[in-house]
């Protein structure tokens, strides 16, 4: 998990790199207030109605998580019920979490009639 | 997974490591190192359903097949990952395989309701996949580049004309 979260992690900075509020640079720079906006997380539920390789497909495009790491949190949801797949600033969880929701059915279940279910809570 | 063939399964697992798995709890409860062992020692096959038995036991179990951090178990994790991912993930598309024909066969085309719920899937598709698929099955197209929207339309215009 730890790998995970490094990964995770890692793109959370990269993330915040590019979603950057200037109000919030000038503020850190008085040194007081935090230097990183607050963190939340995007946490995925499983279901019945969508395959490990649906899960995978999803992360990479939707997380921008590689293959394994979309892969062992694939078998997390799958143990544990749930697993988070994104950290980062809010609105870059709130755009993530869109895509997620919006990704569609599985298309190799004929059961399978929507996305997944996902949430942005509080890290 | 049926109750018979988990007792089935439980019994085959205790033979491996010498010791009675008597429940599924008793399988959840198996220190990190042993469950990455039994793990190790199963035929590829016997993957999903050692997960299947771990399933509903909570956050621990994966913790337990991640090694639980543990460097002396890191080798056998990664083995675990690497031999169920390759026994539960398809095979990777070959350059001529058209995830449409695959997954969207036309002849399910017909049943708009359930079309509609293919529509996200339909749109992530690249237009040398639509393409082909739209001018094979319905005389459609072809479209430009990007203009998965644009095809998507036409298709739903075709089949509810019809």
């Amino acid at each position: 998990m730890e790998r995970l979260v490094g990964e995770i992690d890692q793109r959370m900075t990269s993330d915040s790199t590019t979603t950057a509020n200037p109000e919030t640079e000038k503020v850190t720079e008085t040194g007081s207030q935090p230097a990183f906006a607050p963190l939340f997380k995007i946490v995925l539920f499983d279901d019945d109605e969508h395959t490990y390789d649906y899960v995978v497909e999803l992360l990479v495009d939707c997380c921008g998580l590689s293959k394994e790491s979309a892969f062992r949190c694939a078998v997390e949801v799958d143990l544990s019920g749930k697993t988070t797949v994104f950290y980062g600033p809010l609105e870059a969880c709130r755009r993530r979490c869109e895509r997620i929701l919006a990704y569609g059915a599985d298309p190799r279940l004929p059961r399978s009639k929507g996305s997944m279910k996902a949430e942005v809570q509080s890290r | 997974m049926p109750e018979e063939l988990a007792r089935r399964a439980l019994a085959y697992f205790g033979r491996i490591l010498g010791k009675e798995i008597p429940t599924r709890e008793a399988l959840a409860a198996l220190p990190s190192a042993q469950l990455l062992l039994l793990a190790d020692r199963l035929p590829d096959g016997f993957l999903p359903a050692l997960v299947g038995l771990l399933k509903g036991a909570g956050p621990l179990a994966f913790e337990k097949l991640l090694g639980e951090h543990e460097e002396e178990n890191r080798e056998l994790s990664e083995r675990f990952f690497e031999r169920y991912r390759a026994m539960v993930l398809e095979p990777p598309f070959e350059d001529d395989d058209n995830p449409l024909e695959i997954w969207l066969p036309h002849e399910v085309c017909n049943d708009l309701a359930f079309l509609s719920t293919r529509q996200a899937f339909f749109l992530r598709q690249e237009m040398r996949h639509i393409n082909p698929w739209l001018e094979r099955h319905f005389q459609i197209g072809p479209f430009p580049p990007a203009a998965q929207e644009e095809a998507w339309s036409a298709l739903w215009a075709r089949l509810t004309s019809e």
